[in-house]
């Protein structure tokens, strides 16, 4: 697809090299590590499969756009809201989908785990919301998460 | 299509309209204007939608009254809309594009759609201020003309609608507008990937009830009305014929009513010289304006580059793939969602532009992010 309005076009070839991975072993290890087939809680492959039945779209918009359709988007919004607020730590630790976020004047807010995409996803906007200092939306359900992340 | 056009009579003497006006209450003012400068044949030539074969000034007057009472009665209110809308002040905001100008061209079909369009695409994306410019020349020396459409014809809304969703139209600066029939040659070849076209429209002549719905919901439609001489004059309030012959018919945008005032409020294409900036209002009921041809366009899709977006949110939520951006002239749109990975791919690059304030490209393909460069 041609694009008039930009000049620089990135290279469309990639790293030429093929894939490699580290051929020796540390000391004491006798058999080669990592190739173990992954396991997965029956739950997660579930959640992992869950067809959406009803994909949202944002309502909120950003300071200054328009007072009063913000006014009616906020009017409209369900479950648990906190708005404007600040990220100010993470955790994570080696178990599958399981972040941390805490909120300024608020404590330690799971992030939903129920996917990949959505949880990286969610991951993504709350690390840079801690890194930036923007203030962050979001929606929390009954069973503690986050579900929902709006990042200003 | 219709035959060539001729003007109908001399000249409307603006004096004597004065006194008509005042005699009547002044209804409206009239004075000396872009459009009253011109010659008489010039004017008409404006008027670039076929008038019914054998159809007198009187007929239409005639039928002023009842459609006057059937626009009037037509409550806004119980189709869900307000009493009143004007695209240019929606909370303080103007989602209106700037009044054109059609030049020496029956072209006005052109300008009453993509008015339309263009009142549609800001309003209903919540982006007034987004600069959209479609190509009045694609649409109407492309389209119009592969249809038998001339300067000196005229063309039909329902037609230019028709060709805007199957085919498209393209931006302006892909094809800028200049007066006088041209053979599409001076469109750009990329035109396809720079490109608005219509979800869907429907006929809506004849329903005013529905015309105010489409209008607050949707923001505008297109709509065609006789022009009587004195309507060349119009410089400011509720216009209603009072004097001059049948000059021609005309395509406007109608971007707002007010059930109080009892009026349309339109958005012409003679420039910003006539009328009130280029903006009128007409009565309800006159001129056939409820029932020549009207249409309502349900949404626009568009496929284009973006320059230049500053990214102002970010929003995701618990289902995959589902990561919406703010960009600062455009409003909401979603990232492309077919993949996890090009889906994760995109939120990285924008997150990071957003993080270093710096301005992203954006190619968007209806309603959704498809490919981005962040400088």
């Amino acid at each position: 697809m041609s694009n008039p309005q930009y000049v620089a076009q990135p290279s469309r070839q990639g790293p030429t090299m093929a894939l490699s991975r580290p051929e020796l072993m540390g000391p004491g290890i006798g058999e080669i590590q990592g190739m173990s087939a992954p396991t997965i809680a029956p739950d997660i492959v579930a959640s992992m499969t869950a067809q959406v039945a009803v994909e949202m779209a944002p309502g909120l918009l950003p300071a200054g756009v328009d007072p009063t359709l913000e006014a009616q988007a906020i009017a409209a919004l369900t479950g648990t809201w906190r708005q404007n607020v600040q990220v100010t730590a993470l955790w994570s630790i080696n178990e599958p989908r399981n972040a941390w976020i805490y909120v300024a004047n608020i404590g330690w807010k799971k992030l939903f785990n129920g996917r990949d995409g959505a949880f990286n996803a969610l991951v993504t906007l709350a690390s840079q919301a801690r890194q930036t200092g923007r203030p962050i939306s979001f929606r929390e359900e009954n069973d503690g998460m986050v579900y929902e992340v709006y990042l200003w | 299509m219709a035959e060539e056009r001729r003007p109908n009579s001399d000249p409307i003497d603006l004096g004597q309209l004065r006194t008509t006006l005042e005699e009547q209450g002044a209804p409206w003012q009239s004075g000396f204007n872009s459009i009253t400068a011109l010659t008489e044949q010039q004017r008409v030539t404006l008027l670039g939608v076929p008038v019914e074969p054998g159809i007198s000034a009187e007929q239409i007057d005639a039928d002023t009254e009842t459609a006057a009472a059937l626009a009037a009665s037509a409550d806004a209110r119980a189709v869900g809309a307000p009493t009143a809308f004007d695209l240019r002040n929606i909370n303080g905001l103007n989602y209106s594009t700037p009044v054109r100008n059609q030049g020496n061209c029956g072209s006005c079909v052109a300008f009453g759609v993509i008015g339309t369009l263009e009142g549609i695409i800001r309003y209903t994306k919540g982006a007034p201020n987004y600069a959209i410019d479609l190509s009045e020349a694609h649409l109407f020396y492309c389209h119009g003309r592969a249809a038998g459409a001339r300067c000196n014809t005229g063309w039909w809304p329902d037609q230019a609608l028709n060709a805007s969703r199957d085919q498209g139209v393209t931006f302006e600066d892909y094809y800028p507008y200049t007066a006088g029939d041209q053979d599409c040659t001076g469109l750009n070849a990329d035109w396809a990937n720079r490109l608005a076209l219509v979800t869907q429209w429907r006929l809506l002549s004849s329903d005013p009830a529905a015309m105010k719905e489409y209008i607050s919901t949707f923001g505008s439609i297109t709509a065609c009305m006789y022009v009587f001489q004195d309507f060349f004059a119009y410089r400011s309030g509720v216009y209603k014929h009072v004097s001059g012959d049948l000059a021609g018919g005309h395509c406007i945008t109608l971007i707002g009513y007010d059930d109080a005032q009892q009026c349309w409020i339109g958005k012409n294409s003679w420039g910003t010289g006539w009328g009130e900036g280029g903006y009128f209002k007409i009565a309800y009921g006159q001129c056939k304006i409820e029932t020549y041809q009207t249409c309502g366009v349900q949404g626009v899709r568009l496929k284009a580059w973006l320059p230049n977006q500053q990214i102002l949110g970010l929003w995701t939520n618990e289902h995959d793939a589902n990561v919406w951006a703010y960009g600062s002239q455009r409003g909401w749109l979603k990232l492309d969602g077919a993949s996890v990975p090009t889906n994760a791919a995109m939120l990285a690059e924008l997150a990071a532009a957003k993080a270093g304030n710096k301005p992203v490209g954006l190619f968007e393909d209806n309603g959704s992010i498809q490919q981005i460069y962040a400088w």
